[in-house]
């Protein structure tokens, strides 16, 4: 199924969706109108708009085949949803660590010990610059960083 | 240059004691510094192909919190104008272009570079880049408080055909179809809507989380839909190595045959980036691309464009300048911020405290004129900064992306924690990271979501009002001089848009 159609899709439900919720909360009426009534409105309009993207999508073939890898950005995606949920269990040092370390192993840096020395300079330094020099909270975890 | 920084002949007494007024508060030695670093960090932005000033805004935004709101304006408007000037780099010397604006200069100032003129081509691009720079300063100054006196007169309709206008400009100006671009826009108003209503204050689709009763963050969402869904798209192509044009960069200055060539370019890119600037929609890349064409249009020899004509350099290069200038008028004098990049400006704004709009000028002139000011503070530091520091950009761009790219995404990741502590935030952050990079795909462009975004609350509340006002009569949008105005123009241009084309460019 081509990428536009699927887009195409999601945002006509995405419209049906937010206009079906907005519909339970008070429309109120033109003279008075209420919390629902420019989201429901929104919403109908953007499902209308998807109609012609719908009859359009997957004519024509825009995207030129040269060898894509989609699956990295998939593995990234969970790489920094994983981070997300771990970086406060674990401290922002050694969250960082594992992060950065994935990440350069996907993006096939071949010598293990420079990744190792990289990710860990990476999150000690950002760890200095962020929270020593800007004074951005970060999460401690159990061991000390 | 014709406008001397005491052109009493251009401006009254009183606008040459607030310029003066807003010198001393810009240079005043935090600001000053804010202003460097914004510079500084802007030009690094530009000269790296993988990271826009989009995503560089979102990043250091959350940083801000805890600056002044001064300084932390100064310092993100710094990144924008600096930007431009360190995109011209990459152009010139890798043949990719830093930033989105100068791709057009990679066609002149590559060639320029391979005919051994790399350090003319640099040069040329700085100085136009600081000339558009200053006209468009000195442009701000005399327009901005022109039309913020003309706003302070807008009511509730007017601004909600104001808002829907500039909405539908950014929308029709974007790339592609034009369905999806107002499909987007629709997105990105229904997203603004999340969190409590702006006038009962009841919550909305919020699904009984906390995290969404304050509605979505700016920094997550367009940090995911510019910063990480563009690291997703460079991360599926191939990682190849970007080859750098080794060359000794001699003759920074422009000769006096180079000046000649390229005054006229420099004039004629300054003026039309910063007429164009100021519309809505237009950016910072469609005046490089028409004044570039304007060029090889009137040049006497329009072959050698494309084969390393200096004006091919310096007309785009002046006119991206002068369009990051001009893009401020609507934002500062009308609250509308007419880009992307803009969207962010304005989010520091809010953030701070601040309303940008007609009031901004009499309820914070320190704001105003400090900012304004120190743009051309800004100019100055960086045509002195960034011709000696092209050897140390450089070497920075031999930096592989592999190792590049989880530095960017890790501090994507930081800034968005840093603004409530909230992990969520990272998680919303890489969700509209995957949206934007699935989207742009699929040919929907996520600019006029933004828009859409930032813009939603203020407008849904006009309206809501207007209605209110009116009991209920729609027409109350045709009856005022102002909104049937905006109104007209705005269904011109929707009617415009869907005519049949003849070709999809």
């Amino acid at each position: 199924m081509p990428q536009n159609l699927i887009t195409s899709i999601l945002l006509l439900s995405f419209g049906g969706f937010m206009a079906w919720q907005a519909g339970k909360l008070s429309l109120g009426t033109v003279h008075m109108p209420g919390p629902g009534f420019f989201p429901f409105y929104l919403g109908i309009i953007l499902v209308l708009l998807n109609i012609p993207i719908l009859f359009t999508a997957g004519k024509k073939n825009t995207t030129t085949e040269e060898e894509l890898k989609p699956q990295r950005v998939f593995l990234t995606l969970l790489t920094l949803l994983l981070y997300a949920f771990i970086v406060e269990n674990l401290g922002y040092v050694p969250a960082t660590f594992l992060f950065v370390l994935v990440l350069l192993q996907l993006a096939t840096v071949k010598n293990v010990l420079f990744i190792l020395v990289l990710s860990f300079g990476i999150s000690l330094l950002s760890y200095g610059l962020f929270k020593e020099l800007l004074g951005v909270p970060l999460p401690r975890g159990v061991w000390f960083f | 240059m014709c406008l001397s920084p005491g052109g009493f002949g251009f401006f009254d007494m009183e606008t040459v004691r607030e310029i003066i007024y807003g010198f001393s508060v810009s240079l005043s030695p935090y600001n000053l510094f804010a202003c460097f670093v914004g510079v500084l960090v802007g030009t690094l932005v530009g000269v790296l192909p993988g990271l826009g000033t989009v995503a560089a805004l979102s990043l250091l935004l959350p940083l801000t919190y805890k600056m002044e709101a001064l300084p932390s304006i100064i310092m993100l408007a710094g990144i924008y104008y600096g930007a431009q000037y360190g995109g011209s780099t990459t152009s010139i010397l890798v043949n990719i272009p830093g930033e989105s604006s100068s791709v057009v200069t990679c066609l002149d100032g590559y060639q320029m570079a391979l005919q051994g003129r790399a350090g003319c081509a640099l040069g040329i691009a700085a100085f136009g880049s600081f000339i558009a720079g200053t006209v468009s300063v000195f442009g701000i100054i005399l327009l901005a408080p022109y039309l913020g006196k003309l706003a302070v007169k807008f009511d509730a309709p007017d601004y909600t055909c104001l808002f829907l206008l500039g909405l539908t400009m950014v929308a029709y100006l974007s790339r592609g179809s034009k369905f999806k671009a107002f499909a987007m826009a629709t997105v990105g108003l229904l997203l603004g809507t999340i969190g409590l209503d702006p006038m009962m204050g009841s919550p909305r689709f919020t699904f009984g989380t906390v995290t969404l009763m304050d509605g979505l963050d700016l920094a997550p969402v367009a940090m995911g839909l510019f910063g990480i869904a563009e690291v997703f798209l460079n991360l599926e192509k191939d990682l190849k190595k970007q080859d750098v044009f080794k060359t000794t960069l001699k003759g920074l200055f422009p000769r006096l045959s180079d000046w000649k060539a390229s005054l006229g370019a420099i004039g004629r890119g300054t003026f039309l980036g910063f007429f164009l600037g100021i519309l809505p929609g237009v950016g910072a890349i469609i005046p490089t691309f028409i004044s570039y064409a304007v060029e090889r249009k009137i040049s006497k020899h329009p072959e050698r464009f494309g084969q390393g004509a200096i004006e091919g350099v310096a007309a785009p290069e002046s006119a991206n300048n002068a369009a990051t200038g001009g893009a401020l008028i609507p934002l500062l004098s009308l609250g509308i911020p007419p880009n992307v990049t803009m969207a962010l400006l304005m989010g520091a704004f809010i953030i701070h405290g601040l309303r940008p709009g007609p009031l901004l000028l009499t309820e914070h002139p320190d704001v105003f004129w400090g900012v304004v000011t120190s743009m051309y503070t800004g100019n100055v530091m960086l045509l002195v900064l960034n011709l000696p520091l092209i050897p140390l950009w450089v070497r920075l761009l031999r930096v592989p992306y592999p190792y590049l790219f989880p530095l960017i995404i890790l501090f994507c990741a930081l800034g968005v924690y840093s603004i409530k502590s909230d992990y969520m935030d990272i998680v919303i952050m890489a969700i509209f990271g995957f949206m934007g990079y699935f989207m742009r795909k699929g040919g929907f462009e996520p600019a006029p979501l933004i828009l859409g975004f930032v813009l939603g609350e203020r407008m849904e509340e006009a309206f809501r009002q207007s209605l209110i006002l009116a009991r209920g009569d729609l027409t109350i949008f045709f009856r005022r001089p102002m909104a049937a105005l905006f109104l007209v123009t705005t269904i011109l241009i929707i009617l415009s848009g869907f005519l049949p084309r003849r070709k999809e460019r």
